[in-house]
């Protein structure tokens, strides 16, 4: 009970006395750029309105129902440039926030300070979104001119701005990990806005795919975190493993839950080793690669909705495990420089799998890639039909991602001495020139069984060689064993590269 | 009580701490000295949990730095060589930051923020903005800031960097004030001077090992053989010299005017009490007779070999 009341109190106080929000509060509007940001911001927005305005005058008038098209697109394109500046602006506004920190040298006296990174980054993320709920109050008037003129109610510019300040939310959060780990003005914005566009396309596509392949019958539970759709979702209904509810409830809850699995990314980055910020990090990694997934595939009703019109679960989520690309580096490097964090405490533990030292790197790997197996799984329903063919497409996604993973290990068993950071971009320069030549092979092999004409019609045309999705069972186990072999092989040399190095450096610590 | 226990700390190869251990009580002022890359930042970066050891650990008031950082935080001040300052916040919103952040209740924040405003002599430019401050008072407004929590320890790294002698004198008065109110200090620095007359411990580094380190008198002594002893009697200063000349622990005697010596002399202090008895028990009518300051610049230059990293 003491603890429970304790806990609450601490969640009290990191949203009422939080002084990291105070202190932006303060100073957001007190910097001499803020009314220039501003001015120049509302001034796009005006001159978009104005010139879409002159456009329309300047054909004259034509049949009412023309004109109420083109009002109704005079605000489409409104709500589309409000997007489009906020997630300019979003990311900007956020590492600011941090990378200021590091600027003014005030890194230091924050983390040598009891505040937990919880304080401190939720104070930086809620800061930052009243900043977008500014921008998005002073836009209004520019709204308003459709609503006056007809082409858009109230409640469609109160949609609109929700959804838009949703996708703010989500940017900026998305932008927070980045600036912690670059800890540079200009690198960290660079990265951001590049993992802003990434995120809205491979969203949206996830949405949009499906939405497309029902011929736009049917909204998907995500449809409504990418930023294209925006207008075109205005008072949709969608369904969730069968419930019928809004667009914006399921939309706010994956915008919460991504926004805190992000800002988790931070606090596991800005944390020592197996702090609860990584292992609390690790939990809502397997979360969310259960839940997208899941709300992907499980989207609308029955079979009509499958997207990429396959049933098995491995191909699904191909996509999504496409963006482990990403994060493999992390779970794979390790450096006798780096700290605890990175000391290479062996190749494969389960106790350690959640609270993320090197030796976790692999087993949670794998426990992701087949926990969003699972809840493709469990989207699909009674569509899905897991047989053999199936389970075996689904272990080669494991063993395909066991050997990009054993690209990194080999990549820090090469640098092991000269920081984590070396390891991973290696790892990423491993995966530019590995891949392909491993596609290569791979696609060899697939014709080689083509011209033996052991391939069923329409299953070729495909050299997928994270999931294999339209191969021949005999063909999926021929690339199992080659890419399994040659993940064994490397994985091997830099494992025993490793225990050279950990014993040379006076055995475990 | 701190408790330093074999910390030490490897960047790729270089170990720039090596196995550094101390032990402070409360009101004890320790002088960190040591040569540009010595390693004092790094030592002190580990107490202030900013840097992990990579073994070794230190033990403030019964809290481990490794085991629990938050409560460790909690109890120390830490001034970095190289702070920072809001740039767009006021003196007075700066320290309601800290004091904030180390959980000063809401309704005592003002009068704490008063305090150590008050207790650095800044309280004239409690609504100025932070960065309109001169270095001088910028360095006061850090230290302010270590206090608005009441730690037990301060962590200062080169505190009186940049400072005019005038300032770094009231800074200097200022530390050895913490020091009376009990709080435990660490001061690094590399100029000798600025720490001699305040620090009542010293630890010499090099290297980013601990040359030496003790109580100030201690450690002069330990490495100054020889004292330097002044002698002044009323008159008949060349008999004096004479007749001390050959005593135990006398070394050498030296005239330096007409009724004015000084005594090179190597013993402890019962052997220099027993020099000063003979001498009056003689007849000299002693004026004074005093040991020669203890000079921490010439340890350190014996000490350190001006090896670097
Ligand atoms: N982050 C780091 N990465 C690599 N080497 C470092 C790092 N920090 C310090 N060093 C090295 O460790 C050694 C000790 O540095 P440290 O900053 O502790 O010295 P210092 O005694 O504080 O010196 P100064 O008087 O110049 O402030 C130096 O050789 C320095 O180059
Ligand atoms: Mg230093």
């Amino acid at each position: 009970m003491a603890t429970l009341g304790t806990w609450v109190n601490e969640q009290w106080r990191i949203y009422t006395d939080n002084a990291p929000m105070r202190r932006e509060y303060r100073s957001q509007l007190r910097s001499s750029r803020a009314p220039w940001l501003l001015t120049a911001y509302l001034s796009i927005l005006v001159l978009t309105g104005a010139a879409f305005y002159w456009g329309l005058q300047s054909q004259g008038m034509r049949s009412a129902a023309d004109i109420q098209g083109q009002l109704r697109t005079y605000y489409s394109v409104i709500i589309g440039m409000l997007e489009f500046l906020v997630a300019l602006i979003a990311p900007v506004v956020a590492t600011v926030g941090i990378v200021s920190e590091y600027q003014t040298k005030m890194i230091d006296l924050v983390f040598s300070s009891p505040m937990s990174s919880k304080y401190f980054l939720v104070g930086k993320l809620v800061s930052s979104y009243r900043y977008i709920l500014i921008l998005l109050a002073v836009s209004l008037p520019v709204a308003s001119v459709s609503v006056m003129l007809g082409g858009a109610s109230w409640g469609d510019v109160l949609s609109s701005y929700l959804l838009i300040s949703f996708h703010g939310l989500v940017y900026m959060a998305l932008s927070i990990p980045i600036a912690v780990m670059t800890g540079k003005p200009i690198a960290s914005v660079f990265w951001s806005w590049l993992a802003v566009f990434g995120y809205t396309n491979v969203i949206s596509l996830t949405s949009v795919l499906p939405m497309a392949r029902s011929g736009f019958s049917m909204v998907p539970p995500l449809a409504g975190l990418g930023p294209y759709v925006n207008v075109g979702v205005i008072g949709a209904r969608t369904e969730v493993f069968g419930l019928s509810m809004p667009l914006w409830v399921p939309t706010a809850f994956v915008s919460f839950f991504l926004s805190k699995f992000f800002l988790l990314g931070a606090g596991s980055a800005m944390s020592s080793a197996g702090s609860k910020e990584t292992f609390s990090l690790r939990i809502h990694g397997l979360l969310l690669a259960f839940l997208i997934p899941a709300l992907v595939t499980g989207a609308g009703s029955g079979g009509a909705s499958i997207p990429f019109g396959s049933s098995n679960p491995a191909q699904l989520v191909w996509p999504f495990t496409l963006l482990f690309t990403i994060f493999v580096p992390y779970l794979s490097s390790w450096s006798l420089t780096g700290g605890s964090k990175y000391w290479p405490n062996g190749v494969w533990s389960f106790k350690w799998m959640l609270r993320g030292t090197p030796a976790s790197g692999l087993p949670y790997l794998i426990c992701l890639i087949v926990t969003a197996c699972l809840g493709a799984l469990l989207g699909q329903g009674a569509a899905m039909k897991l047989d053999a063919e199936g389970l075996l497409k689904v272990a080669g996604v494991a063993v395909a991602w066991a050997f990009i993973w054993s690209l990194g290990w080999a990549a820090s068993a090469i640098l092991w001495n000269t920081g984590p950071e070396a390891a991973r971009r290696f790892h990423l320069l491993f995966m530019f020139l590995v891949g392909p030549a491993v596609l290569f092979l791979l696609g060899m092999m697939e014709l080689a069984t083509v011209s033996t004409g052991s391939v069923k019609p329409g299953w070729t045309g495909s050299v997928n060689w994270i999931t294999f999705p339209y191969d021949t069972p005999e063909v999926a186990i021929a690339k199992i064993t080659v890419l399994g072999i040659l993940a064994v092989m490397i994985g091997v040399w830099s494992e025993s590269r490793r225990r050279a190095i950990v014993y040379d450096y006076g055995g475990a610590r | 009580m701190l408790e330093v226990k074999g910390l030490r700390k490897a960047f790729g190869p270089l170990v720039a701490v090596d196995n550094i251990s101390f032990t402070l009580e409360p009101g004890d002022i320790f002088g960190f000295i040591g040569s540009n890359g010595a390693g004092k930042t790094t030592t002190i970066r580990m107490l202030a949990t900013l840097l992990e050891p990579d073994s070794g650990t230190a033990i403030l008031n019964g809290r481990d730095i490794r085991v629990d950082p938050m409560s460790v935080r909690r109890q120390i001040g830490f001034m970095p060589d190289d702070f920072g300052i809001y740039d767009d916040v006021k003196v007075w919103e700066y320290l309601d930051f800290f004091a904030t952040v180390y959980r000063v209740p809401k309704v005592e924040r003002q009068s704490v923020i008063d305090n150590v405003l008050e207790l650095v002599d800044l309280t004239a430019k409690r609504d100025a903005m932070a960065t309109s401050l001169s270095r001088g008072m910028r360095q006061r407004l850090s230290l302010a800031r270590c206090l608005v929590h009441d730690p037990s320890l301060l962590l200062l790294d080169e505190p009186a960097s940049g400072l005019d002698p005038r300032a770094r004198a009231e800074l200097k008065e200022l530390i050895a004030e913490l020091g009376r109110m009990g709080k435990m200090i660490i001061v690094s620095s590399h100029i000798l001077p600025e720490l001699a007359d305040f620090c009542n411990t010293v630890g010499i580094i090099e290297r980013g090992k601990m040359v030496t380190h003790g109580r100030v008198e201690d450690i002069v002594r330990s490495i100054q053989q020889t004292r330097i002893l002044h002698v002044k009697v009323i008159e008949g200063a060349s008999e004096a010299s004479m007749f001390l000349h050959g005593k135990e622990g006398v070394a050498a005697t030296n005239l330096t005017g007409s009724t004015t010596l000084t005594v090179e002399f190597v013993g402890d202090g019962d052997m220099q009490a027993d020099l000063l008895g003979v001498l009056v028990s003689e007849g000299y009518r002693v004026i004074e007779f005093r040991e020669e300051a203890a000079n921490l610049e010439d340890v350190f230059l014996q000490v350190t070999t001006g090896a670097v990293n």
